[in-house]
C-alpha cells in the first residue's frame, strides 16, 4: 500500500525535476550593471553618423565599457580579445547614435575560410521594464540587436572577397559574364539562382545586408534578421583604433524594435576581433545590462 | 548540454549535443574501394551538377583521394586523429573517446579549422604509394607497399558533428531520409560546422558568405533515382540505398546485407562517433594495420568475407548488381545464377547474371571475308 502511494509521488517529482533540453541549454541570469550610458540630447545631422572620426564625437565624454569572454553558451570564447570599449552617445529626438571606439592593432574585414571579421553590436531588451538575460535574450523575452561588421561594410563599398583572395580564379558556369558579353535581366536571375544563399535572400551574403543589420533574438539559436531594417552606421579603422557609429530611430512602428521612447532602457555590447577568430558566439560581451538614459 | 545516445558502430552509448532522434529511414551508400580507379567521373558529375558557381571554384562535395598520403583538405584525417590522440578499441566496443566526448571545455565538438591553402590542393598525393619499393620486392597480398583510393562525400551522419556545432541551428537532418542539409537562408557563416565535421565535408563560399555541403542529390533521391556520383561511376563501385539499425536489418535490403549481414562494408573512422552512413568495402591489398585505424576492428573479417565472394552467391550477386542501374535498388534476390534488383514495392529494376555468358565466334568472318581481332 505504502509503495502504491510513494511510487506515483516519485514519478511526479521526477517529471517536475527533469529539465527540457532547451531549458538546460543555458543558465539564465539577468544582471544589471551599475554603469550608465547617457545619450546626450544634441541636434545633429545624419551625416555625422557616417563620420565616426568627426571631432564632435571625440569631444563627447566617453564611458568605458568592460567586456568579458562569452562563457555561457558553447562554443564559448576561450581567450579574451577586446577587453573594453569607449562608448559615447547622442540623440536628436528622432535618432539615437552610439559611437563605439576600441583599440585594435589589425583591421580585419576579409572573408575567407580562415579569416574572420571585426565587428561590434548594440543590444536592447524588447521589454525595458523586465530585461531578459542580456546574452541573446530568452524564450518569449526577446532582444533587439544592431550589428556592424567590417566585412559587410567592405562588401557594401564594393570589395569582392573572391577577387581579393583569389584574383586568378575563374568559374565557367556563367558564360554570360564573358568580357564584352552583355547580360540580359533574365540571365541575371539565372546567375543568381546558381547561388542558393543569394537566391533565398540570405542577408549574410556580402553586400546584401545594410552596414548595420538589425536582428531579433529569443535565444542563441533563435536569431532572425528583422524584416524592417532602419539602422545606419559606419566604421573607420584609423591609427590602430576602430571608430564605429551605430544609429537607429528612437521611435519606430516596428513591434520587433526595442522601445526607446520612454527615456530610458538598458543596453549591452558585444565585440568581435577577427584576427582572434572571433565569430558568432565566440565574442566578448558586457557582464550585464547597462542602464541607458536618453536625454531630452 | 549533452545527451546519451546509442551509436551502434561503436557498440555503446555516447554523449551528443541533442537527444537521439533517428530519421524514418536513413540514406546510405556502400563504396567498394577495390573497384575504384580514381577516374574522378563522380567528382566531375557532382561538380558540374552542384558546384560550378562562383565561390565554388575549388569546392568538391565529392572527391577521390589517394591513401595513405592524399587528403582534401590537406591532412584532414591525420589532423583529426592527431587531435583525438591514441584511443582504444575493446573486444566488443570502442573504449576511446569520440569527437563529442573529447571536446574541450566550452566547445561542443573536438575540432580544428583547415587553413585556406588546405582547400587548394584537391588531389594532393595522387597515386603516391605508402613507401619506397625495395629491391627484390615481389607482388603479394597485402602489398608490402601500397596505395588505394578513398571516395568521399558527406556521410550524412546519424549524429552529425556539423549539426551539433551550429550555434544558429541552421543545420538539420531530414526526418524522411536522414539527409543532412544547411539551411541557406539561416546560415550565418560562422563556420563552426566546418571546424567540427571530422571528415571536413563542409565548405565555405566567399561569394555567399555561407557554408555549403553535399545534399545527397535529394531531388533524385526523392524520385527513387541514384545520386549523380553513384549513377555516373564507371567502375560500378557504388551502391545506394537505406540502412537500418542492426536489430532491424533485413537480408534482402542491399545496404543492410553488406553492412549488417555479411559485414563486408564498414564505416570510415567510426571512432569519431558521428555514425557515418557511407560504408566502405576495404581494399584487400592494403596494410591491415592502417585499415584497422580507418575502418575499425572488423576489417580483417570483412576482407576475408569479400575474398570468399566467389563461394557466396548472394554476396557475389549483390556486388554485381552494384552500379547496374540508375534506380535505387531497395531489395534484391539471387536465384538460378541471376541477381535481381527491385524497388521497395517489389517492381523489378534490373537483373544481372552471376556469370557472364561466353560466346566464341570463328576467327574468320566468312560473309565479309575478314579475320576478326576479337572473338569473344
Amino acid at each position: 500500500m505504502q509503495r502504491k502511494i510513494i511510487y506515483p509521488i516519485f514519478v511526479a517529482l521526477s517529471l517536475l525535476w527533469y529539465p527540457s533540453p532547451e531549458a538546460s541549454a543555458q543558465k539564465k541570469e539577468v544582471k544589471i550593471l551599475p554603469e550608465k550610458i547617457v545619450s546626450k540630447f544634441q541636434a545633429f545631422a545624419l551625416s555625422l553618423v557616417t563620420d565616426p572620426t568627426n571631432g564632435t564625437w571625440l569631444s563627447l565624454p566617453a564611458s568605458t565599457v568592460k567586456l568579458i569572454p562569452q562563457d555561457v553558451q558553447e562554443p564559448k570564447l576561450a581567450q579574451p580579445a577586446i577587453t573594453s570599449l569607449k562608448v559615447r552617445s547622442l540623440n536628436n529626438g528622432s535618432w539615437i547614435a552610439f559611437h563605439i571606439e576600441w583599440d585594435d592593432p589589425t583591421e580585419d574585414f576579409n572573408l575567407r575560410v580562415d579569416r574572420y571579421s571585426d565587428g561590434v553590436s548594440v543590444e536592447f531588451p524588447l521589454n525595458p521594464k523586465q530585461p531578459p538575460d542580456h546574452r541573446m535574450g530568452s524564450e518569449k523575452e526577446p532582444v533587439h540587436l544592431l550589428l556592424w561588421k567590417a566585412s559587410q561594410q567592405k562588401a557594401k563599398e564594393g570589395t569582392s572577397f573572391l577577387a581579393l583572395n583569389y584574383p586568378n580564379r575563374w568559374s565557367d558556369y556563367s558564360p554570360y559574364e564573358l568580357p564584352g558579353n552583355p547580360i540580359s535581366p533574365a540571365q541575371v536571375v539565372e546567375i543568381k539562382n546558381l547561388l542558393p544563399a543569394v537566391a533565398v535572400g540570405n542577408s549574410i551574403v556580402p553586400g546584401t545586408a545594410p552596414v548595420v543589420e538589425e536582428l531579433y533574438a529569443e535565444t542563441w539559436n533563435k536569431v532572425t534578421v528583422k524584416e524592417d531594417q532602419h539602422a545606419i552606421g559606419k566604421g573607420t579603422w584609423k591609427d590602430k583604433h576602430w571608430y564605429v557609429v551605430i544609429a537607429r530611430p528612437i521611435i519606430t512602428p516596428d513591434p520587433q524594435d526595442a522601445p526607446l521612447d520612454g527615456g530610458s532602457s538598458y543596453v549591452s555590447f558585444a565585440c568581435w576581433d577577427g584576427v582572434k577568430a572571433n565569430q558568432g558566439p565566440r565574442k566578448m560581451v558586457t557582464e550585464g545590462w547597462l542602464t541607458l538614459e536618453i536625454g531630452k | 548540454m549533452s545527451h546519451q545516445v546509442l551509436n551502434w558502430q561503436i557498440n555503446r552509448k555516447m554523449t551528443y549535443w541533442y537527444p537521439e532522434h533517428r530519421p524514418r529511414r536513413q540514406f546510405a551508400g556502400v563504396f567498394d574501394i577495390n573497384k575504384c580507379i580514381a577516374c574522378q567521373t563522380c567528382s566531375l558529375a557532382c561538380k558540374t551538377t552542384w558546384t560550378s558557381g562562383k565561390g565554388q571554384e575549388l569546392m568538391f562535395w565529392n572527391n577521390v583521394e589517394t591513401k595513405p598520403w592524399g587528403g582534401y583538405p590537406t591532412g584532414w584525417d591525420v589532423k583529426t586523429l592527431g587531435l583525438l590522440g591514441p584511443q582504444k578499441w575493446g573486444a566488443d566496443e570502442y573504449e576511446g573517446a569520440t569527437v563529442f566526448e573529447a571536446a574541450p571545455k566550452g566547445e561542443r565538438v573536438l575540432h580544428y579549422s583547415p587553413e585556406d591553402g588546405d582547400w587548394c590542393n584537391v588531389n594532393l598525393g595522387e597515386d603516391e604509394c605508402s613507401g619506397i619499393i625495395e629491391k627484390g620486392a615481389y607482388l603479394k597480398i597485402p602489398h608490402a607497399v601500397c596505395f588505394f583510393y578513398l571516395q568521399r562525400i558527406c556521410n550524412h551522419c546519424t549524429y552529425p558533428a556539423c549539426l551539433a556545432a551550429c550555434p544558429r541551428g541552421a543545420i538539420y537532418k531530414r526526418p524522411e531520409d536522414g539527409v543532412v542539409l544547411i539551411d541557406q537562408k539561416n546560415c550565418h557563416g560562422h563556420r563552426e560546422c566546418l571546424k567540427a565535421c571530422p571528415y571536413k565535408r563542409i565548405f565555405f563560399n566567399v561569394v555567399t558568405g555561407t557554408s555549403e555541403k553535399c545534399i545527397a542529390c535529394y531531388p533524385s533521391l526523392e524520385s527513387g533515382k541514384s545520386n549523380r556520383c553513384f549513377e555516373t561511376c564507371i567502375g560500378k563501385i557504388r551502391l545506394q540505398g537505406w540502412i537500418s539499425t542492426p536489430e532491424k536489418a533485413q537480408e534482402d535490403n542491399p545496404v543492410d546485407f553488406l553492412v549488417h549481414i555479411r559485414k563486408v562494408a564498414l564505416p570510415l573512422y567510426p571512432q569519431f562517433g558521428t555514425e557515418p552512413n557511407v560504408y566502405y568495402i576495404p581494399p584487400k591489398q592494403a596494410d591491415p594495420v592502417f585499415l584497422r585505424q580507418m575502418f575499425g576492428p572488423g576489417v580483417d573479417k570483412a576482407i576475408a568475407t569479400y575474398k570468399n565472394a566467389k563461394n557466396d552467391p548472394e554476396l557475389l550477386g549483390l556486388l554485381l548488381l552494384q552500379g547496374s542501374s540508375d534506380r535505387i535498388i531497395e531489395r534484391f534476390k539471387v536465384k538460378d545464377g541471376t541477381a535481381i534488383g527491385y524497388t521497395d514495392k517489389g517492381a523489378e529494376i534490373v537483373r544481372v547474371p552471376l556469370k557472364e555468358p561466353l560466346y566464341v565466334r570463328p576467327y574468320r568472318d566468312v560473309a565479309l571475308d575478314v579475320f576478326r581481332h576479337n572473338v569473344t
